[in-house]
């Protein structure tokens, strides 16, 4: 296993390297905005200039860039945020807040995005050129191109507003009267199947490419040839040995997932990370809005780190 | 010799005739590509019901300003999408009626007894009266009954109506034989009171009714009318408040300037009618200042008589000693004069125009220039003042940018636009009423030329549009009053004449009922789609919108795929060192989590279409440059790119000539990807609120449709962009599968 543990070596070193370029950028791209807090404390009537100067050298906006570059690469790295320009609330507390909810309604979205679309996704490629087949692909296309938040806008009409099978927005409601997981379930289940709908497309094309790659192969006619049922053929034979690509996207397809948070929680005013990016833009609360940005390019950077060792170690060649 | 001389030459440089035939080869080679390609690529269904699709889209994008229903900056007019309720009565025709008039018994808050219309020609005066009622939404109306009908002498050219104590009506009548003029008084019923004889025919004219000072409990009116070089001035008390022994409340006196030509409008300014009072001459010389001189009795302090004193000051028309030209014309001349007299003060200037766009201020006590200015008004370059009134916190300036009509709040302190508050607005057209005050609204009503009817607040900021039914208004707006239930106010209401010849009269408090699902409304005007909140036809939007979706999603992938093949080539052609560190970008660049950094991206650019398609171009090569580098390392292998680089080629020459064609086919591949994408994206920046806000684009549609609050209710607006978006990015993407298939022949038996 040498081999594998230099393979690990070496991607942790390209991964952080990565995160260093990707950090750097993100401060630059911050430097860049046209618009700095202070200009929002000045929109204050309230607000004295030496009140402005004080907020202004409290959070160290006076300071010279080069100083600030630092500091800031070093609170990053040690998860030191600060606090909320705009709640006066330490970040990484409104943080961990916001974070378990997101990845509640979207790991739970693609879990449940992978097991359905696995199953459909190896039905459809066995039953090559049918009905099931030519819809489910061409609806599977056309979710695949349709903009998120329209679908998610969509069900809301649909399904909250129309038919009120669900809540319009939120995350929990006390005055639901429902105990509080349920009612959070509740809440989440519509922009779930949302974006489960979303998520699905993917997989169930991926799957099924992946499965016609199989069928073609000398085993699965033996299965067939000696008898086997056919559900057995399918799913034990033909779909095991499909779901290896499959599965090992689920990392990567997780992860980008909830870079995608921003415009769903928008829709659904569902109060996780993506919803607080949003907010802390146009609120030019700096520190919230660094801190997400950071935490989402983390879980991408670790997802995308995770599932190059799945690879490398399911697959010898990648680790040269 | 000679002959190999001529062969080199031949060699060297190729014929006219052997040019044509090698260009005649190119074309029939790529023609052939062409037809190859087609070939495989038809056996696509979905790919040819794609391309079908796009080229739908392209006509639309082309031809949308001849075929779509409306222009791209069409609003429904405002009969259609403001319901607020309205009555209107049909007027005999072929009659020349003033504007309409609110007639009031009460002084102070004008409740809106009774309407009435009065034509030039022929005196005919009709009076409607007018009572509350309730509207078809549950607010406030209004309903007219039955005429009366009044006779009046023929022939006003002034006529106004004075809502002071009691109520006045006056009618300035030129004489048949045309020599002088009279000012005619009636009272409220229509009962004669009174004529003053005007001497001389007026030019211009200035009415003040601002003597009311809940300070003195003492109301007055003043007049002044002015030739080319008279002025004449009457100042009155009502007379159904004469006392004992002070019968004649009326005063006048006049003024002439036999050398001096009057420019504009007399002003007479009030000083409370204590002493201090003054009347305002505005000549070709300058602005000459009279005081006014009030007697009093001695005991009760009535004023016994008001007559026009000594000049107290004159100045020239000059700003820091250059001459400069005043505007001319009825409303000149302004003292901001303020409603009630607490805001009054410090405000003690008098503001003219001049005809270069200037605004410049005197003193009304010492006539010295307090300030002058050139009012900035963002996005408006040249401008004229036309006119300028009063309110009680700015001085109105109402003037012209060539097309459009202009109204603007002046602060009356710096003469500035934007200090205070104060703002500015322009309109379809000139104005042809003065903004008047809408009491408890605090806000302003006038029309314009083009008979759309405008309520602007206090700074003239346009809330609210209106527009008569049968095609727009024909008189100028005018403000009747108000309407009283159980004490609180309920309902203002203006008038005006339509093109119909009706009487019309409508609440200022109405409803905007965009979005207007599809249908055919009042104005004729059928909405296919329907409208969105401000009136926009969807249909159009959707059409007009198809350019900017083609526009950013063709170039944003094509600059995307341009940057991506030249580092793909670059990376596979030369693997080392420099391949190495173009792999390393382009690792970070397919780590980075999109959607957000783009965000981030769009935030510090600034929102604009072409800034999108940059943000997108500089995030998204990273999938193809990957692709294009592994293609170039297994060309660069073959044996004609070493035979090129055996017979000496370059190495750019090997990049982009030998190797570069063969990498094309994937860059269109993915460049047809990459537009299904840009699209969306787009699309969810703009709807995220990092849209172009001066482009139409589907996702701007939807971000509208969004931050308007209409996202449950308006599915005729919620639903053809979201589907116009879904159908031209799965166009794409389905050429890009087809094509995929032309390009991947093992793609090919499935």
């Amino acid at each position: 296993m040498a081999g594998m543990s230099r393979y690990v070596a070496v991607r942790s070193i390209q991964t952080f390297i990565t995160l260093l370029i990707i950090l750097t950028l993100i401060f630059i791209m911050f430097e860049a905005l046209p618009a700095k807090p202070q200009d929002l404390l000045a929109t204050t009537p309230n607000m004295q200039p030496s009140q402005i100067e004080y907020m202004v050298s409290l959070f160290g906006y006076d300071r010279p860039l080069s100083e600030r570059y630092l500091s800031y690469m070093v609170n990053m790295l040690t998860f030191d945020f600060g606090i909320s320009f705009s709640q006066a609330e330490p970040v990484s507390e409104i943080l961990s807040e916001r974070i378990p909810r997101t990845m509640l309604l979207f790991g739970g979205a693609t879990v449940l995005a992978y097991l359905v679309g696995i199953y459909l996704g190896a039905l459809i490629a066995w039953r090559r050129g049918g009905v099931l087949d030519g819809s489910s692909v061409v609806i599977s296309l056309v979710f695949y191109n349709m903009p998120s938040f329209w679908i998610g806008l969509i069900f809301l009409v649909v399904f909250a507003s129309e038919l009120e099978w669900f809540p319009l927005t939120g995350w929990y409601d006390p005055t639901d009267n429902l105990p509080y997981v349920i009612d959070i379930l509740w809440h989440v289940c519509l922009p779930m199947i949302v974006l489960l709908l979303l998520s699905l497309a993917g997989t169930v094309l991926l799957m099924r490419t992946a499965m016609l790659d199989v069928i073609g192969e000398n085993y699965m006619v033996t299965a067939k040839a000696i008898g086997l049922p056919e559900s057995k053929v399918l799913f034990k034979h033909g779909a095991r040995n499909a779901m290896l690509p499959v599965v090992t996207s689920f990392i990567i397809a997780f992860v980008f997932s909830i870079g995608g948070a921003v415009v769903l929680e928008n829709v659904f005013s569902f109060p996780g990370m993506g919803a607080l990016y949003i907010d802390a833009l146009f609120q030019l609360d700096f520190p919230v809005a660094q801190a997400t940005l950071y935490i989402i390019t983390l879980m991408v950077l670790l997802g995308n780190f995770a599932a190059d060792l799945i690879y490398g170690y399911l697959d010898p060649r990648v680790r040269i | 010799m000679k002959t190999n001389d001529a062969v080199e030459d031949k060699a060297k440089r190729p014929d006219a005739k052997e040019l044509q035939e090698a260009s005649i080869k190119t074309f029939q080679r790529l023609a052939s590509g062409f037809f190859v390609t087609w070939k495989i690529y038809r056996r696509s269904f979905t790919g040819v019901v794609g391309l079908g699709i796009v080229f739908g889209f392209f006509l639309i994008a082309v031809t949308a300003q001849w075929t779509a229903p409306y222009d791209a900056d069409f609003k429904a007019p405002a009969i259609d999408t403001f319901i607020a309720d309205y009555a209107s009565r049909d007027l005999p025709t072929d009659v020349n009626w003033s504007k309409v008039i609110g007639l009031t018994s009460s002084i102070k808050e004008r409740p809106l007894e009774r309407v009435m219309v009065y034509s030039f020609e022929e005196g005919q005066t009709i009076v409607y009266p007018v009572t509350r009622g309730i509207g078809e939404l549950g607010e406030i109306g209004i309903e007219i009954g039955s005429p009366t009908t009044y006779v009046l002498p023929s022939g006003a050219e002034y006529l106004d109506y004075a809502h002071f104590y009691r109520s006045f009506f006056f009618a300035l009548c030129p004489c048949e034989d045309g020599s002088n003029a009279t000012l005619m008084e009636y009272n409220y019923d229509f009962a004669y009171l009174r004529e003053h004889e005007v001497p001389f025919v007026p030019l211009y004219h200035s009415n003040l009714w601002n003597g009311f000072s809940p300070l003195y409990q003492e109301g007055r009116l003043a007049l002044a009318f002015a030739d080319e070089h008279n002025v004449w001035m009457i100042n009155k008390r009502p007379p159904e408040i004469t006392e004992p022994g002070i019968d004649s409340v009326t005063f006048t006196n006049s003024l002439t300037f036999p050398n001096a030509t009057i420019v504009g409008n007399p002003l007479v300014v009030d000083g409370d009618f204590t002493n201090g009072s003054m009347l305002l001459v505005p000549t070709d010389e300058g602005i000459k200042a009279y005081s006014l001189v009030l007697t009093r009795a001695s005991l009760t302090l009535r004023v016994l008589d008001i007559s026009i004193d000594k000049l107290e000051w004159e100045t020239n028309y000059t700003i820091d000693d250059e001459p400069f030209e005043p505007v001319t014309g009825n409303n000149m001349l302004k003292f901001p004069y303020p409603y009630s007299p607490t805001t009054a003060l410090g405000k003690e200037v008098v503001a003219v125009g001049s005809t270069d766009g200037r605004l410049v201020a005197f003193d009304r006590v010492s006539g010295n220039q307090t300030w002058w200015s050139k009012p900035i008004l963002p996005g408006i370059r040249e401008f004229d003042i036309l006119d300028l009134y009063s309110s009680p916190d700015y001085i109105v300036m109402v003037g012209t940018t060539g097309e459009k009509g202009l109204i603007a709040s002046i602060d009356p302190d710096t003469g500035r636009i934007g200090g205070n508050n104060s703002y500015f607005s322009t309109v379809d057209s000139y104005l042809n009423s003065e903004p008047q005050y809408v009491r408890g609204q605090y806000r302003y009503v006038f029309s314009t030329d083009m008979g759309t009817i405008y309520l602007a607040t206090n700074e003239m900021k346009v809330n609210a549009t209106f527009s008569a039914p049968g095609g727009g208004a024909v008189t100028p707006a005018s403000f009747l009053g108000n309407i009283y239930i159980e004490g609180s106010r309920t309902g203002n209401y203006f008038g005006v004449i339509n093109a119909e010849g009706a009487l019309f009269v409508e609440t200022l408090t109405g409803v905007n009922i965009a979005p207007l699902p599809p249908g055919t409304y009042p104005s004729g005007n059928y909405y296919p789609l329907g409208t969105d909140y401000e009136g926009h036809d969807i249909l159009t939007q959707v059409m007009f919108g198809t350019r900017a979706e083609l526009l950013v999603g063709v170039s944003a992938a094509f600059f995307s795929v341009v940057i991506g093949t030249i580092v793909g080539l670059v990376a596979g052609f030369y693997p080392g060192l420099v391949g190495e560190l173009l792999m390393r970008a382009t690792d970070v660049m397919l780590s980075l989590p999109y959607l957000v950094i783009m965000l981030l991206f769009a935030a510090a650019f600034g929102p604009s279409l072409f800034n999108i398609i940059i943000i997108f171009a500089i995030l998204s090569w990273a999938g193809i440059a990957r692709v294009i580098r592994s293609v170039t390392l297994t060309t660069r292998k073959r044996a004609f790119v070493d035979a090129a680089r055996v017979s000496g080629a370059s190495d750019t020459r090997l990049i982009f000539r030998h190797i570069g064609p063969n990498v094309i086919p994937y860059t269109f591949l993915y460049m047809t990807f990459m537009i299904s994408g840009a699209i969306v994206t787009e699309a969810i920046l703009a709807f995220l609120g990092f849209g172009d806000p001066n482009a139409i684009t589907w996702g701007m549609m939807l971000q509208f449709l969004q931050i308007s609050g209409h996202s449950l209710d308006a599915p005729w607006w919620l639903l053809p962009p979201g589907i116009a978006i879904t159908l031209l990015s799965l166009a794409f993407y389905l050429i890009g599968r087809a094509f995929d298939e032309v390009v991947n022949p093992r793609l090919r038996r499935r």
